[in-house]
């Protein structure tokens, strides 16, 4: 039962994927994840480092997403590998995985989980990178940092005092900029003669050029590395780099993006031919075995425990009760679709999928389902056209017509991801379609919020946390205010918190000491933790 | 406007046939008549004319010779003039061309997307069979569009290469130019054009100096914005988080909120600073009195909310109540003012007092960017060549952004009655831009052949 045996054979996705890679042991414990794990692991511990390490990327994710900065996450981080990079006993194993085995193994199970599709995969690199930046920046030593540089082939090496030349008064004006000015000057004083002090032989990087005043100066600033500006998207976008011909100057401290931006780059690019393998059944062999285990936990990501089937998280909806429903619990991206339902009689394409598949999981059944749609279409056409017309995609929805898929509801990135703005289109995620002045009307109206509330939440709306807008509106409106622990990621998710305060069960973790990691627990840990067969 | 003249389009088409006619004959005709001319051209539709625009100038060579990238297939029947620059026969891959997607917006905006042709002589063929209203041009796929259904979803059909691309509308500056409160669309923007010469200049240097880039392609969109087509080799490759990056980068304006215009990202970064230092301020005196900026009420008011002091801004005010100074006397007058006011603060206060006259210009003129157009690479941008179905001007490269004025575009009227050609027009491009595009292309294919990753470690997964 061991899974290293998926690794041992030439046709596994792992191997496929490993087959061109540089073979170089990696000492430090920080990884680039070029290599495969090399020993066994038992089928339950498989899982286990699974969960584990998927526990860790939700608490990173939910204190990054209250706005935590990363210099502030550097206590969270160790606490949480502290408690998450390990796996569950196995018979099998004599002594305990060590925090670096976890971490590797953990790592490669979830990108075979997180392959399959483009919303899977973008979660996982942006999570995976954030795990990396953080251990990166406090975890190691600078001589560490060299060391891991040199041992994944990143060959940066810093500019010459010369090379900086062309671009030294940028640098200066842009350490000036942002309050750097002792650096700045020191920087500009590194300049002045330069080149006279500078040997300008062929190879004279400035800091070994011997003896002159001005490199000694310049040794004492910062270094700058000088790569193209593609590396470094996140420095390029926040105009945090000096960018000349092409070329960004990232100084040392930004080292951490460069490295970041190639850890992000090769996983993507690993997770994309990971999912091409599997899908080429190069993995059938394994198809009883791991890959249910990797199909569930990759479900068991999408939206806390959100289920396909009608019912699956709520009790029946009938519909006489979804006009109250609607107004008390729906978030505001299924109320503004609901109400222009009821206003105009119809909604577009992308409005009904959107609502029809949140209705389901709320528990309307498809009769009654299709009874609602009607009763509010045939106001304006027949019910011989609705037929024709509406009710197919519907029972489609249901997974009782076409390929019969039970199709599960929208999560917030998915309704976030949704191409709007054509007339009459109401789908999408309201926060981010609707413009400042409309959307505090509407949170106003809709969610009886103050103005001085629909202010505060539109406010982070305009900074684009719009699923922070979407809970803060429901703390506002349904908790008194009072910062809810855990995030919305999902507007069924919303309408069971919603509900929950309405039956005085208070969501998420019950104040607990505002550690974002003790939360994370109860969220991940309320889902059945051995599920997976779908 | 178009549609109270609706009911009347076929006798206007009627007059219109008859007035192409004469002009046939070589008659002159007065400059009443022209204008009554262009009113009716303007009410009746354009699409009438394009299958004839089609037949004659939709300059079809070139375009292909552009968006082939040097892949082009030897059997092109190329102007006896535009020399040739291929890549080597190995490196040709005829699969390129055939794989860029093309949307035709067909009569009552219906939209065909993931049109492809095997060479020119099909999209010479399709263009003029279907008479597309506007042609927007997409990205290269990994595989021929319109055989898209036989790849799985998501896996291996998908976005392979695209321009980087930049997309300006003068409707974005309806709160600052002048022309916005007048009804006369077409030629009050074309009075506001300054916006539109400055966002080149200012967009056109940091691409080239900054980014790098040199292929730089500026094409007037027909009725009042620009496109920019980046095509250098490294531009087309960019990812979407690239892309967006960039898009960032360049975005300085971020909308307007309660009469205050929001800037973003850090606006003492040298190439903010450059920007205004060698594009904005020299134009800023010749605009604002142009604009009459600091005249009118509203724009005023829209500068003096950007004024960090309001005793400032109350003084500034209640002088220009009075008098009728222009619009550059009357910034000197806010530059000193505002100098004045921070000699006499400390700290933040007296830098945000001194740093407000660029934020004030920033504000007004740094190129107002739609930044979702230029984040992803599938993302659809209208073709060079073009007609603007409600100006009949066609949307020319613009080759020399100084003297650039839209007024002086080729109308659809002026084609079709033979007073001008596109041939000027269409040779710039090639000569200007395609040829030596295409040079460095060639080169680049050389140095590429191998097929070796070019960046240590990054291609070895």
């Amino acid at each position: 039962m061991a899974w290293v045996s998926t690794a041992r054979k030439p046709s596994s996705a792992l191997a496929l994927e490993s087959s061109i890679l540089h073979q170089n042991a990696s000492s430090s414990f920080l990884s680039m994840y070029s290599n495969l794990p090399s020993s066994d692991i038992a089928l339950e511990e498989f899982e286990s480092l699974a969960v584990n390490r998927l526990r860790l990327l939700k608490a990173l994710e939910h204190a990054k997403s209250k706005g935590r900065r990363d210099d502030e996450l550097k206590s969270t981080l160790k606490t949480l590998m502290d408690r998450h990079m390990t796996a569950d006993a196995s018979a099998e194993r004599e002594s305990a995985m060590t925090m670096a085995q976890c971490d590797d193994f953990g790592h490669h199970i979830l990108r075979i989980a997180y392959s399959r599709n483009e919303e899977l995969r973008k979660w996982l690199v942006t999570h995976e990178t954030l795990l990396f930046k953080l251990r990166f920046r406090h975890t190691l030593s600078p001589s560490e940092r060299e060391r891991f540089l040199a041992t994944n082939e990143l060959p940066y090496e810093p500019c010459s005092n010369a090379e900086l030349d062309d671009v030294r008064d940028d640098l200066v004006q842009l350490l000036e900029s942002t309050g750097k000015k002792e650096e700045a000057a020191i920087l500009r004083a590194s300049g002045g003669g330069a080149g006279a002090a500078t040997t300008p032989g062929p190879s004279a990087a400035a800091t070994t050029t011997p003896g002159s005043a001005s490199a000694s100066r310049y040794a004492a600033a910062r270094a700058y590395y000088k790569v193209p500006f593609e590396e470094v998207p996140d420095l390029v976008a926040s105009r945090a780099v000096v960018l000349h011909r092409g070329n960004a100057y990232v100084p040392s401290e930004s080292l951490v993006s460069l490295v970041a931006g190639r850890f992000r780059a090769r996983l993507a690019k690993a997770l994309v031919m990971t999912n091409r393998a599997l899908a080429a059944g190069v993995w059938a062999d394994e198809a009883g075995r791991v890959a249910p285990i990797a199909a569930g936990l990759a479900l068991r990501y999408l939206g806390p425990a959100i289920e396909g089937e009608v019912g699956a998280n709520s009790q029946q909806m009938r519909v006489q009760d979804l006009p109250k429903a609607a107004t008390e619990h729906f978030p505001l991206c299924m109320l503004t679709l609901f109400q222009a339902l009821r206003r105009d009689a119809h909604l577009r394409h992308g409005g009904r999928m959107q609502l029809s598949l949140f209705l389901k999981a709320i528990g309307l059944r498809m009769e009654d389902a299709l009874a609602f749609w009607k009763g509010e279409f045939t106001r304006k056409i027949t019910a011989e056209d609705f037929d024709k017309r509406y009710a197919y995609n519907l029972r489609h929805n249901y997974g009782k017509e076409g390929k019969r898929t039970d199709y599960t509801p929208y999560s917030c990135q998915k309704c976030l991801a949704q191409t709007v703005g054509a007339v009459g289109e109401y789908h999408g995620c309201p926060y981010r379609t609707l413009g400042s002045a409309q959307l505090k009307e509407s949170l106003v109206e809709n969610m009886k919020l103050t103005p001085m509330q629909a202010k505060q939440v539109a406010e982070k709306a305009q900074q684009g946390h719009y699923q922070l807008a979407c809970g803060r509106a429901l703390e506002l409106r349904r908790f008194g205010g009072e910062e809810l622990e855990e995030n919305v990621m999902h507007p069924n998710q919303y309408f069971e918190m919603s509900r929950k305060s309405e039956l005085g069960v208070e969501g998420g973790g019950d104040g607990g000491g505002g550690a974002a990691a003790a939360a994370m627990e109860v969220e991940v840990a309320a889902q059945p933790v051995t599920p997976i067969a779908r | 406007m178009a549609s109270d003249l609706d009911h009347t389009s076929d006798d206007a088409n009627a007059q219109l046939a008859k007035k192409l006619k004469t002009d046939d004959h070589g008659n002159a005709h007065d400059d009443a008549q022209q204008k009554a001319g262009d009113e009716i051209f303007a009410a009746s539709s354009t699409h009438d004319l394009m299958p004839l625009y089609y037949r004659t100038h939709f300059p079809y060579e070139a375009m292909y010779t552009w968006l082939a990238y040097g892949h082009a297939l030897p059997t092109t029947s190329t102007t006896s003039t535009s020399k040739q620059i291929a890549v080597k026969k190995k490196n040709i891959d005829r699969t390129f061309f055939p794989r860029r997607e093309f949307c035709f917006t067909l009569e009552g905006d219906v939209f065909v997307r993931y049109q492809s042709f095997k060479d020119v002589h099909e999209m010479k063929k399709a263009i003029r069979e279907r008479v597309p209203a506007k042609i927007d041009i997409g990205p290269v796929f990994s595989a021929d569009p319109s055989r898209r259904h036989a790849y799985s979803a998501g896996t291996s059909f998908v976005p392979m290469e695209r321009e980087f691309v930049i997309d300006i509308d003068m409707t974005d500056y309806d709160d600052v130019r002048a022309g916005a409160a007048s009804n006369n669309l077409a030629a009050s923007s074309d009075d506001d054009w300054a916006y539109m010469t400055a966002a080149i200049a200012v967009l056109d240097a940091a691409l080239k100096s900054d980014l790098g880039f040199k292929h730089i392609l500026w094409v007037y969109s027909g009725r009042r914005g620009v496109h920019c087509w980046v095509c250098d080799r490294r531009a087309r490759m960019m990812n979407d988080e690239v892309r967006s990056a960039v898009a960032a980068y360049l975005q300085v304006y971020k909308g307007t909120e309660a009469g205050r215009a929001r800037l973003t990202g850090n606006l003492g970064h040298p190439s903010v600073k450059r920007c205004l230092r060698e594009t904005l301020r020299p134009l800023w005196p010749t605009v604002i009195d142009e604009q009459q900026m600091l005249e009118r009420s509203e724009s005023i008011e829209k500068a003096l909310a950007l004024i960090p002091d309001e005793d400032v801004a109350s003084a500034l005010r209640d002088r220009w109540s009075r008098g009728s100074k222009k619009s550059s006397d009357r910034w000197q007058e806010l530059e000193s003012a505002v100098t004045r006011a921070a000699s006499s603060k400390k700290g933040l206060d007296a830098i945000k007092l001194r740093e407000c006259p660029n934020v004030i210009i920033l504000s007004m003129l740094y190129p107002r960017l739609d930044v979702e157009v230029s984040k992803h690479m599938n993302h659809l941008l209208k073709a060079p060549f073009c007609v603007h179905p409600k100006t009949g001007r066609v949307c020319v490269p613009i080759v020399d952004a100084q003297s650039f004025k839209p007024q002086n575009a080729p109308t659809l009227l002026g084609l079709l009655r033979q007073e001008i050609t596109l041939d000027e027009h269409v040779s710039r491009f090639l000569e200007d831009f395609v040829h030596p595009m295409l040079a460095d292309e060639a080169g680049e294919m050389e140095v590429d052949a191998p097929a070796a990753p070019t960046t240590p470690g990054g291609a070895s997964w």
